[in-house]
């Protein structure tokens, strides 16, 4: 443990237990084992190589913090070795391929890795004898879809269904049969295991490189001296720093070890509903960050009228039973994101897990001071 | 009759599951119908004798895809499924009804863009779906049969719309005939006991009410279905294949005995923690919407050519 270390309700739960991460190569489970580094927990990841270069996982030298068995979730002996190797407390399932685009061009991928890699998962978690929860994240994305799946309607717009969301439609659903207790007995197992699925909004943060994303595209522009195209400006989006889900999947998965019964089901983390910025309005603000860049925001409105409506998270559940809550405000989030890219441009090849520790802490003290419970000490 | 003869004349159909209850039924009527019938098998061995061969792991997309290449189908019919199961079987369900779905689908697409693909699927009436109409957050009491077929169901849609591809999806009842080699199902297990002059007995309760669907029904729904996804403009339909009434399990154990002049057995309830969809539900049936087709197998009919295969199958 290091000088960083906060005594709060989340270290006390996570010092010195096995975590095992799934996807933690990934720009949302690297942040997350920093983070559970930082609370003390024995960190264990599997996942595919690094999605390319840059990334987070890399930047922040997690490959010497924590233990990183590489492997596919798509193939089950490869998952269940690792399980049964690390006999893991908690399970945080990331794993997935998470870009809707990328589904297009390979939805036997998609819904592999996301579909069948979640059943390998949970079967493993279920075999190795050593879970007490598990966390198996999904996306917002299944809900654009909410109904076609009980009313199929001639007239659906095309495009509601691309493979990535079908794919996350269909591992939520693998989820909730996995979590049911009838189940879990009916298949030999006597003691129950509880699974829980989460959906986040739109993640940003520092160490995102992914293509088709908003703030990696922006961060591309301003290295590459281009302009930001943008072809939605008045859409709005539920963004959220990478640490807001990411305190809500910690917080819940201590809970649920604690009391197995009491959180099951599927739970939001998503931004405050007062929060809601626009695609433009989002941009401007980060380009400000930079001052006088070489980058404009250019719009170039795309009327074929394809784009989505507002989606919001309903996340009454976890603040009714979690008292979790959304920390940031988006502007402190840009404040974050344009430090993080400011300090990994400026000295490329630094380590930046001391930028990612003190942004989590900077994150635990606000929650601290706003009197959260997973942030505070009991 | 509502599918054609006409329509299926020396067309080129891809059936997997052509062994079970349902396949068997679908192959002979396309052999009536002189199509030109292939089943997709895992080993030459289990191949019907009235089919061409293709042999293939479902699950292997490439060599799917490689086979499909060859032969141009016109329809794909996929009744393959893992039925209801307990114990450690689950994650094989999800493997062959997920997987085998997902890679079906994708080897059409890459192959055989232009075949019309016909997905066999439930009706929700039994086991735990908790209805078509709860949105998905609110589903927790799901078994791995009923997940699987709502996975399998979520892929069809995908590619038909994503990419195009000509999809039909049956939801079907709980069907009875011959070829059906569960003996835990009611009717198999209950003509069973009688030919080897025991008691039938009860799952659950006999007063649960059930659709059953004389399977050559259900097969001629499956044609006709696929005339329709082939001729019309839409790339998408569902449709429920369900006979026009419920009845409950004991009248059916009733009917079963009557037919088989065995009115004499009385039937006895064993009690069985059955709970992951091997039991069927009470929840109400909703009248699906009406899509032109209806059964015209009359309850006795069915079930006399059913007990006379038992019969033959015991005899032999």
């Amino acid at each position: 443990m290091d000088m960083n270390n906060m005594d709060n309700n989340l270290s006390s739960f996570y010092a010195g237990k096995t975590v095992l991460v799934t996807g933690n190569t990934g720009f949302k489970g690297s942040w997350l084992c920093a983070w559970l580094d930082q609370l003390g927990a024995k960190v264990v990841g599997f996942a595919l190589e690094p999605p390319g270069q840059p990334n987070n996982f890399e930047a922040s030298r997690l490959i010497d913090r924590i233990t990183h068995v590489n492997g596919n979730v798509c193939n089950r002996e490869e998952v269940g070795r690792c399980f049964d190797q690390a006999k893991p407390d908690v399970v945080l399932h990331l794993a997935a391929q998470a870009l809707v685009r990328q589904s297009y061009d390979d939805p036997v991928e998609t819904f592999d890795a996301n579909v069948m890699g979640t059943v390998n998962v949970l079967d493993a978690a279920r075999h190795c004898g050593s879970v007490k929860a598990v966390v198996s994240i999904t996306s917002d994305k299944c809900y654009r879809n909410q109904n076609w799946i009980w009313g199929y309607r001639e007239n659906d717009e095309l495009g509601g269904y691309d493979p990535y969301s079908a794919s996350k439609a269909c591992s939520e659903l693998v989820v909730r049969c996995y979590s049911d207790s009838r189940f879990q007995k009916v298949t030999g197992f006597d003691e129950f295991l509880p699974i829980a699925s989460t959906r986040a909004g739109n993640v940003i943060g520092g160490g995102d490189w992914a293509r088709d994303r908003i703030i990696p595209d922006i961060v591309r522009a301003i290295v590459n001296e281009e302009d930001i195209v943008i072809r939605s400006p008045n859409a709005t989006r539920p963004w959220q720093h990478v640490l807001e889900p990411l305190s809500g999947y910690l917080w819940l998965a201590a809970k649920m070890a604690e009391d197995p019964e009491k959180y099951l089901g599927g739970w939001n983390f998503g931004p405050a509903d007062e929060d809601m910025w626009t695609v433009e309005a989002m941009v401007s603000e980060l380009l400000k960050r930079w001052g006088p860049a070489n980058t404009a925001l250019k719009i170039e409105e795309d009327s074929s009228g394809a784009e989505s409506k507002l989606l919001r998270l309903d996340c009454t559940k976890a603040q009714e039973y979690l008292g979790w809550r959304a920390i940031w405000s988006v502007t402190e989030a840009l404040d974050a994101i344009s430090d993080w890219y400011k300090a990994f441009l400026h000295e490329p090849g630094r380590d930046m897990y001391p930028v990612v520790i003190s942004q989590i802490n900077q994150y635990t003290n606000r929650a601290a001071e706003k009197g959260l419970t997973w942030a505070t000490k009991s | 009759m509502f599918y054609s003869s006409r329509e299926w004349k020396d067309k080129s159909v891809l059936v997997t599951g052509a062994t079970g209850m349902l396949g068997q039924s679908v192959v002979q009527l396309l052999r009536n119908a002189t199509a030109n019938v292939t089943a997709l098998v895992r080993s030459a061995s289990s191949c019907p004798q009235s089919c061409k061969a293709l042999v293939c792991d479902i699950t292997d997309s490439d060599a799917l895809s490689g086979q499909l290449q060859s032969s141009s189908f016109d329809f794909v019919l996929h009744l393959a499924a893992q039925s209801q199961v307990g114990g450690e079987e689950a994650t094989a369900t999800f493997q062959s009804n997920i997987s085998g779905t997902l890679h079906l689908l994708e080897a059409v697409r890459t192959s055989n863009p232009n075949a019309t693909l016909i997905l066999a699927s439930t009706d929700g009436a039994s086991g735990c779906w908790g209805g078509f109409k709860r949105p998905l957050a609110e589903i927790i009491d799901i078994g791995p049969y009923a997940a699987s077929k709502m996975c399998a169901e979520i892929l069809a849609h995908c590619y038909a719309s994503s990419f195009g591809l000509s999809v039909g999806i049956a939801r079907l009842t709980n069907l009875y005939g011959p070829y059906d080699r569960n003996l835990r199902r009611l009717v198999p297990g209950t003509i069973c006991s009688v030919l080897q002059g025991q008691e039938p007995s009860f799952r659950s309760s006999p007063a649960t009410p059930i659709n059953f669907l004389y399977v050559d029904d259900a097969a001629e729904a499956i044609l006709f279905l696929a005339e329709q996804v082939a001729g019309g403009r839409t790339t998408l339909r569902t449709v429920t294949v369900r006979s026009q009434k419920l009845m409950t399990l004991g009248e059916m154990v009733d009917a079963i005995l009557t037919c088989m002049g065995r009115s004499d057995l009385r039937p006895k309830s064993v009690q069985e923690d059955d709970a992951m969809g091997g039991s069927p539900a009470s929840t109400p049936i909703e009248v699906g919407e009406d899509w032109g087709w209806r059964p015209h197998v009359s309850l006795e009919e069915g079930l006399k050519k059913t007990i006379s295969w038992y019969q033959q199958k015991i005899t032999e």
